[in-house]
């Protein structure tokens, strides 16, 4: 009987992990070029952007709340850093990205502030978000994308660093600092409490308003982070980069295994969510599967995962 | 036989605990009957069992003679029996109409019928001299007019038996004399109504007859002109409690020193009304009052959860001013809080985070926290206060009520306390449990820690504290010491004889 629930237990916390193997062997048989390393180099460099985006929605999501807003504070990030650099006396490429990051912070601190001091929904508060920073991005672009070369951000997109991808490497620094915060530090204990049970939180003495606040700066500053990573992979800042983004964040993180109604998960889950989502990307397009019905695959797979998790919670509830 | 309703024999079990037992209960066709007792006898087990919330474990039920099986709180409404929580269950956000006839509307293959909905609406205003318009949102209307309603929408329904629990709470005079003369209708149109009170005026002022119950059994029913006060009282207390049962033992007051807290004239609006007392080290007071005097709130205020708006506390003798919990934390007081499952604890987390949420700082290195420091503290937590369960990295969840509320008092060992506050510590938690809490508020006095101690279970205070401060309404109505205390003495107190 206990064994019996222990299995049930573990299939629950591997079931993703065991689904993405079995996807990969299936797939690797089905198309042999999944399994090249040009492919599968390829596919990380495809999963980092994401995958630092994916990085941050954990801490927002395992905090009980949401963020749309990234996909167009990645867009908004580029193209303040490329505007920077472009601009008449324009500013060392350092600089340029450090400014980016900083403005991005703040559209995350008011974020946080609507959520945790003025009470707005996070789902509203952040798609509110969306038109004032996508209006910011077009007033400051004209609506027309900055194309120009600049050698450190191309590093960044395109770059190799011991013949692996620089966006992988930054994708797998997030994850491993992001690992330690939530799991080592203080602040990452706060975030799951205040997830699990705000009120309780605040009983033992958390200041839950300021550790909501974090959330949403470091959700932001990574979103940024992908941003200048994408402009320097496309050697462009589009106004119309970062669309959908969003929803594959929250995909993977979903996917991956945290709950959407906060108070567990971890960023490992994510990296399974995000590279499971590439794969099955990835192998669509080896096998030539439609783009449209790629959309329809992945929204159900939302479906199936955030409906197994809140189903399940539904039927403890009520028993 | 005109009895409208007889209940023979009503058992009800919870799991192990026996809350209702060989209970019978009858009405009449037209009678007001009170159904009085204290907090935890069984008043409103009894009346869910009627409306249909849950069944009863044996016993029978009789309606109109007919022996009745009330399955689900849906069919109780179809036999006639109604029932008007305390907490309301209108709508807010649609009309009274609405309200008044949501689930069972009027209506045709396809629309509504709104016209003989409001026209069944004016009928029943005009019958109780009823002046709410019946387009006016819910929300925009006072609780006592949100009540009005709902009993309105419980006539409406054309019940027969009409259960009110606690009525009167939230309403002022002139509305209590509202709702007294539709209850003077109600009974003249040979409705039977329920009257549950804690306010004994009232129970004289309209009821018929008396029900007394006692730890989930009747005592019995009585004519209300053979009552007094005292007399309820001590039915409700019954009589062998005047022997004093695990009498206080061992005092570590310590009155010489300045009190660890005074609390002065502390307010919140019209909830907390200017309280004062104060806690000496070592010494455990008990808060006793009903529920839904207040007491929570007072708590609340002290532990900053929520903000007064008058008075001053002092600590030790200085003035503090605590906003927050995390202040009080700092001022070294601590919270207990009533509903362990969602202010005490995480449920979803692991039981060594949770003992050591309050204090984290101790367990961190530099930057990073030391699990192995935490889990040693949740064990050491768990040899002291003698928690069952499997290993400490379990989710709190897994566990039962009682260990789940050591896990809750586990937060305040091994730091320096001037204050801890129980507020209904022992609420659904078995015997064992209970007295390894009372082991808990024992050893934190002994270390010169003042307690707290907040309980509807009179017996339970007459055994732990040294002092009995009692609620009604927001205020401290009466300080005792305990020495020769019963517990009809503060029930008397409680009550107001």
């Amino acid at each position: 009987m206990k064994k019996n629930k222990m299995s049930k237990l573990n299939f629950r916390e591997y079931g993703v992990v065991i689904g993405f193997i079995l996807l990969c062997v299936v797939i690797s048989f089905a198309t042999p070029a999944f399994a090249s390393q040009k492919n599968i180099l390829n596919l990380l460099r495809q999963s980092s952007i994401i995958g630092i985006i994916a990085t941050g929605m954990t801490f927002v999501i395992i905090s009980g709340n949401f963020d749309i807003s990234v996909g167009a504070v990645a867009a908004f990030s580029g193209a303040i850093a490329m505007k920077l650099i472009t601009m008449d006396g324009g500013l060392p490429v350092i600089a340029a990205i450090i400014a980016a990051l900083l403005i991005s912070a703040v559209v995350g601190l008011i974020n946080g502030i609507a959520v945790a001091k003025i009470n707005i929904p996070s789902l509203i508060a952040t798609m509110a978000m969306v038109g004032v920073v996508k209006g910011a991005m077009l007033m400051l672009t004209g609506g027309y994308p900055i194309t120009q070369t600049v050698p450190v951000l191309d590093m960044l997109g395109n770059g190799y660093l011991l013949g692996i991808p620089v966006p992988v490497i930054i994708f797998a620094a997030a994850v491993i600092i992001a690992f330690i915060v939530l799991d080592k530090t203080r602040f990452g204990r706060y975030v799951y409490s205040v997830g699990g049970n705000e009120e309780a939180s605040r009983l033992n003495g958390i200041h839950v308003d300021s550790n909501k606040i974090k959330v949403f700066i470091i959700n932001a500053v990574l979103a940024a982070l992908a941003g200048i990573v994408l402009v320097g992979r496309m050697g462009t800042a589009s106004p119309s980069a970062g669309d959908g983004y969003d929803m594959d964040a929250i995909a993977s993180v979903v996917i991956g295994g945290t709950s959407v109604a906060g108070g567990s998960g971890s960023v490992l889950k994510t990296v399974i969510g995000v590279l499971l989502m590439s794969v099955i990307n990835n192998s669509f397009n080896l096998l030539g599967v439609d783009m449209y019905f790629q959309y329809i695959f992945k929204g159900l797979i939302i479906l199936v995962a955030v409906g197994a998790d809140s189903y399940s919670k539904k039927r403890l509830a009520s028993s | 036989m005109n009895q409208i309703l007889e209940m023979k024999q009503i058992c009800k079990d919870f799991g192990s605990v026996k809350v209702l037992k060989n209970v019978d209960f009858s009405l009449k066709k037209g009678e007001i009957r009170a159904l009085l007792g204290a907090n935890g006898a069984g008043k409103s087990t009894l009346i869910k069992i009627l409306g249909g919330v849950y069944p009863q474990t044996s016993g029978e039920i009789f309606l109109n003679g007919h022996k009745i099986n009330l399955k689900d709180s849906s069919y109780s409404k179809q036999l006639g029996i109604s029932i008007i929580y305390q907490e309301l269950s209108l709508v807010p956000t649609l009309s009274v109409i609405e309200n008044i006839f949501l689930g069972r509307e009027y209506a045709g293959n396809c629309f509504l019928k709104k016209r003989k909905m409001e026209q069944e609406y004016a009928d029943i205003c005009r019958q109780f001299s009823f002046d709410i318009p019946g387009n006016v949102m819910i929300s925009k209307l006072s609780i006592a007019k949100q009540q009005m309603v709902e009993i309105m929408k419980a006539v409406s329904t054309n019940a027969d038996i009409i259960i009110m629990d606690e009525p009167t709470t939230s309403l002022t005079n002139n509305e209590k004399e509202g709702l007294f003369a539709i209850i003077t209708q109600l009974k003249a149109i040979g409705k039977s109504i329920i009257y549950i009170s804690h306010i004994l005026e009232e129970v004289f002022l309209n009821c018929d007859n008396a029900s007394i119950m006692r730890n989930g059994t009747m005592v019995g029913s009585y004519d209300i002109k053979e009552l007094t006060k005292e007399k309820i009282t001590q039915l409700m207390t019954g009589m062998e409690s005047s022997r004093i049962s695990g009498k206080k033992q061992t005092i570590h007051a310590d009155y010489s020193r300045e009190p660890v807290l005074e609390v002065k004239k502390l307010g919140r609006g019209n909830v907390v009304k200017d309280i004062s007392f104060k806690i000496y080290k070592g010494e455990v007071v008990g808060f006793a009052g009903l529920v839904g005097s207040k007491r929570t709130e007072i708590m609340n205020l002290i532990y900053g959860a929520d903000r007064s708006d008058r008075g001053e506390m002092l600590k030790n003798g200085k003035p503090v001013i605590v906003k927050s919990p995390k202040q009080a934390i700092k001022h070294k007081i601590g919270l207990i809080p009533e509903d362990r499952k969602h202010l005490g604890l995480i449920l979803g987390q692991e039981i060594y985070k949770n003992s050591t949420a309050v204090q984290i700082n101790k367990f961190i290195n530099a930057v990073f926290l030391n699990t192995g420091k935490e889990i040693a503290f949740a064990e050491y937590s768990q040899k002291t206060l003698g928690i069952k369960m499997n290993n400490v990295r379990q989710k709190v969840k897994e566990l039962s009520g009682g260990n789940q509320q050591k896990v809750v008092v586990s937060k305040w060992l091994n730091q320096e306390m001037d204050l801890i506050i129980y507020d209904e510590p022992t609420k659904g938690i078995d015997i064992r449990a209970k007295e390894d809490i009372f082991h808990t508020i024992e050893e934190f006095s002994s270390h010169g820690v003042g307690v707290i101690f907040v309980s509807s279970d009179l017996e339970e205070v007459l055994r732990i504290a040294d002092r009995v401060l009692v609620i009604r309404g927001g205020s401290i109505v009466s300080e005792m010491k305990n020495e020769n205390l019963t517990v009809q003495d503060i029930m008397d107190r409680i009550f107001d004889v």
